[in-house]
């Protein structure tokens, strides 16, 4: 028992020595730092590979895996791993996976996610409601954007799922709470992914694959500031003074990060943590006379308002032979001024994530190799805001108001193991096969109603809760077969076993023909789904929500066509696909018997409206046919130019077309370095075509006004400071070529309302940001 | 489990970190960090509740009083 609690204790002397920095004697500097790649596998990348040998000469398994660079260095292209779960060339992999480089995220002005997805993706669009009830940033891809807070789009973080297992909702904007500075690249597989990584993987699954401590340095310290103008009726810039004024965004960071070896393994550990909050510049809203929320001494909805947010964040990662730990915490607070009364100061969003994980990594022979992962996740977020005419309060709370709260909270643990067999050791006849099995734990309170003056609760009904205990159970393989050097054939399937509702399987197909050593032909098949979520299953309001009886998987059948030609100094890919959603779950009004079922039930209140009482059901589908084209270009050492265009047609059965997303989008970029350690110039735009706008979902708005196209531009220079060894800098100029928004908070004049003014969201039209990033190395 | 190359083995010491870690996630887990339900309303009373001819007229109000018991002739909508 002692001997036990000594190995603890030493597992806790060891972050600790290493954080502590000068106290850390046992670290022999000396010696090579060595990796674990956050890959799913170890698996050797090619016969052909050097590293093959490397991989089986049988070192520690976290010393086997593959140096990304190192290896796109060796072969000229890109490695990705998120389409097999294993290391593979691009030109090989079972479906497209764009890779956004940290360095390149950082020469464009990223400054989160969600930019660097929108600036330098491919096929994906992101759209800022504007601080909106619904969501604040949404993604769409391929053709197809749903206001669901990224519910079919599965988010990893180093092969780690991130979407809450009680909503399957994730965050892409600076909500996510992962550094910059952390993250290495990110992979971008486009189109269904469940073949591998089950629910939620319906559009695309995004990879955030972090930074090794020799990748880090040994301290790294960011700070940036960000200056908005204040903004005036429909966006147009306004001129500070007067009661408008600028508004900020702060981002300070620091981390460390060691390499070396302990109790005689290699080790590593790399910690980063950050801060960002954000204040906005003053927006100006025209008053709105229609039936919204205002308090005196506002005569309307509307006037000057102004929010903000504050994004904490921590993010270790460590490695102490073959086990690798890693852990992400983070919250985030964002005021929703346009929500419930307008600009009331308790109207807000707090969700706060924590994310664990241990893996090991061996190699069990020179065919097999294991992957084992632990894992352990905590998501939960509340909503607040403040409603009087416009919203259904509970009974008695229609006097002075009710402030609506929404709660919920998601605990899950799984393991999953992974095994990798390459049975002639040549990489021609791989085969993975791995299982997942994951207990989940989801509570909610999705409809607290509370007197706005006095805060007493209902008087007449029980407010809604929900907790569920669930597991899930998954069993996937994958079979490579390589025939010459010119075809790839890439089969699997994927079984989900889900007590919540069911099993689906999840196959997948492609194959892959290169004719010349940069050429790759690919075609492929893919199914994904998204199960019905403990939220979706359970979610109930008593003044317009039915909770639904039954609900199914939603499903997306995808067949895409790809031709991709590498040249010495770019690269071309064009792209074909055709998508279709089945079952999609979406609010549909309740009928006369619904209704009266639920009210008898006791489950709706007095003052429910039939008009608007609503209840979820897979009532949606949705067929997207498109194109891409994506292209960089190096005409010269340090000039590079690039573009991600996407065109598609989309339909929405039985209601009209999708709103919010153009059907055409894109980027382009150019950027040239003067120098090998001159400055860089970059500008980098994202474009979009005319657009439906969207309203809220439920809204009685009609959602026909046009937005756009919509334009931005983002104009960086960036480079080190000659006098200070490790100090770069980077100063950025965006601006937006359009005020509209593609998303409406007001239809404009009616009948009843002839002096209302159309009202977009708002688009912040310019900032500055001025950024140094200190590197210890 | 029978390791072809026992160099590689898992290492006892991590197993036991890796019980360690279960058993502190496990423990994330238990009743306390999780919403509970909301407590059930109060029995109704009009007298408990502020301006209850107003929040509920049908109940409290002129339309729901006894018309024998005492009210103020100026209470509800």
């Amino acid at each position: 028992m002692m001997r036990r609690r000594a190995r603890f204790i030493a597992w806790c002397i060891f972050v600790l020595a290493l954080a502590s920095g000068p106290a850390r004697a046992q670290l022999d500097e000396a010696t090579p730092p060595d990796s674990v790649e956050p890959t799913p596998s170890v698996a050797p990348l090619d016969a052909t590979d050097a590293h093959v040998d490397a991989a089986a000469d049988g070192a520690e398994a976290g010393d086997d895996e593959s140096d990304m660079n190192d290896l796109e260095t060796l072969l000229g292209e890109q490695v990705v791993t998120t389409a097999s779960r294993s290391a593979e060339r691009a030109s090989v992999a079972p479906a497209t996976v764009v890779t956004i480089d940290g360095d390149t995220m950082r020469r464009y002005g990223m400054r989160s996610l969600d930019e660097a997805l929108q600036y330098l993706g491919l096929g994906i669009s992101v759209s800022s409601s504007g601080r909106d009830y619904t969501s604040d940033v949404d993604t769409g891809v391929q053709g197809v954007l749903l206001r669901d807070r990224n519910k079919h789009v599965l988010l990893m973080l180093d092969g780690h799922v991130m979407n809450s297992q009680s909503n399957g909702e994730t965050r892409l904007d600076v909500a996510l709470g992962v550094p910059l500075e952390m993250i290495d690249h990110v992979e971008v597989m486009l189109g269904p992914g469940s073949v591998s990584y089950g629910s939620n993987a319906m559009m695309a699954v995004i990879n955030i694959v972090t930074r090794r401590a020799r990748d880090y340095g040994r301290m790294r310290a960011v700070a940036e500031g960000t200056l908005s103008p204040p903004l005036g009726i429909h966006s147009q810039l306004a001129s500070p003074g007067g009661g408008d004024r600028f508004g900020g965004r702060l981002r300070v960071g620091v981390g460390f990060a060691r390499a070396g070896t302990f109790l005689g393994h290699s080790a590593e550990v790399v910690v980063h943590g950050e801060y960002q909050q954000e204040v906005s510049p003053t927006v100006d809203v025209p008053p709105q006379t229609e039936d919204r929320d205002f308090l005196p001494p506002r005569t309307a909805w509307g006037g000057r308002a102004q929010y903000q947010t504050r994004t904490p964040s921590l993010i270790v990662r460590a490695r102490l032979g073959d086990v690798s730990l890693f852990l992400q915490g983070s919250s985030h607070y964002r005021e929703t001024p346009f929500v419930g009364i307008f600009d009331d100061p308790s109207s807000h969003e707090h969700g706060v994530s924590l994310h664990g994980e241990l893996r090991h990594d061996v190699v069990l022979s020179a065919r097999a190799s294991l992957a084992s992962r632990l894992y352990g996740d905590h998501v939960r977020l509340e909503e607040q805001s403040s409603w009087m005419r416009s919203f259904y309060c509970l009974p008695g709370q229609q006097v002075d108001g009710c402030n609506f709260v929404r709660r919920n909270g998601s605990s899950w643990v799984g393991v999953e193991e992974q095994l990798v067999v390459d049975w002639n050791v040549d990489g021609r006849f791989e085969t993975t096969i791995g299982g997942d099995l994951r207990f989940r734990y989801g509570a909610a309170r999705p409809a607290d109603y509370y007197d706005r003056i006095t805060g007493d609760g209902p008087w007449t009904v029980r407010l809604p809760y929900w907790n569920s205990r669930s597991v899930l159970g998954a069993l996937f393989v994958q079979q490579v077969v390589r025939a010459g050097d010119h075809w790839t054939l890439n089969v699997g399937m994927r079984f989900d076993g889900d007590s919540l509702y069911g099993v689906h399987f999840s196959p997948r197909a492609a194959v892959m023909y290169l004719p010349t050593a940069r050429t790759t032909i690919r075609v492929g098949y893919s199914e994904a789904f998204r199960a019905p979520s403990a939220q979706d299953l359970n979610d109930t309001d008593p003044t317009y929500v039915i909770r639904p009886t039954s609900l199914g998987a939603e499903t997306v059948r995808a067949l895409d066509f790809e031709v991709a030609q590498r040249f010495a100094r770019g690269s071309l890919s064009v792209r074909g696909f055709a998508s279709r959603f089945q079952g999609l779950v979406a609010q549909r009004q309740a009928t006369t018997a619904e209704f009266d079922a639920a009210y008898a039930a006791g489950g709706l209140v007095s003052n429910a409206d039939p008009l608007y009482v609503t209840r979820w059901d897979n009532s949606n589908t949705i067929d997207s046919v498109g194109g891409t084209l994506a292209a960089t270009f190096q005409p010269i050492d340090g000039l590079e130019i690039g573009s991600n265009l996407t065109l598609a047609a989309n339909e929405l059965k039985g209601d009209g077309p999708l709103p919010t997303i153009a059907h055409f989008y894109g980027n382009a970029r150019i950027s040239y370095r003067f120098g090998d350690d001159g400055p860089t110039l970059a500008l980098v735009s994202a474009v979009s075509s005319r657009r439906t706008a969207s309203t809220e979902p439920g809204s009685p708005i009609p959602s026909r006004l046009p937005a756009g196209p919509l334009g931005d531009l983002r104009l960086v220079a960036s480079g080190p400071l000659a006098s200070i060894t490790g100090l770069t800098w980077r100063v950025a100029v965006h601006t937006s070529l359009n005020s509209r928004g593609p998303y409406v908070f007001s239809a404009g004049p009616t009948a009843t309302t002839p002096t209302d003014t159309v009202m977009f969201a708002p688009v912040q039209r310019l900032f500055v940001f001025v950024g140094a990033q200190y590197d210890l190395r | 489990m029978t390791f072809v190359d026992s160099r590689h083995a898992p290492r006892r010491g991590h197993l036991e970190t890796l019980a360690y870690l279960v058993l502190l996630i496990s423990s994330s887990m238990l009743p306390g960090c999780w919403l509970e339900e909301a407590p059930a309303p109060p029995p109704f009373d009009c007298s408990v509740i502020d301006r209850a001819d107003e929040r509920f007229p049908a109940e409290c109000g002129d339309a729901g009083v006894d018309p024998d018991a005492s009210t103020d002739a100026d209470a509800g909508p």
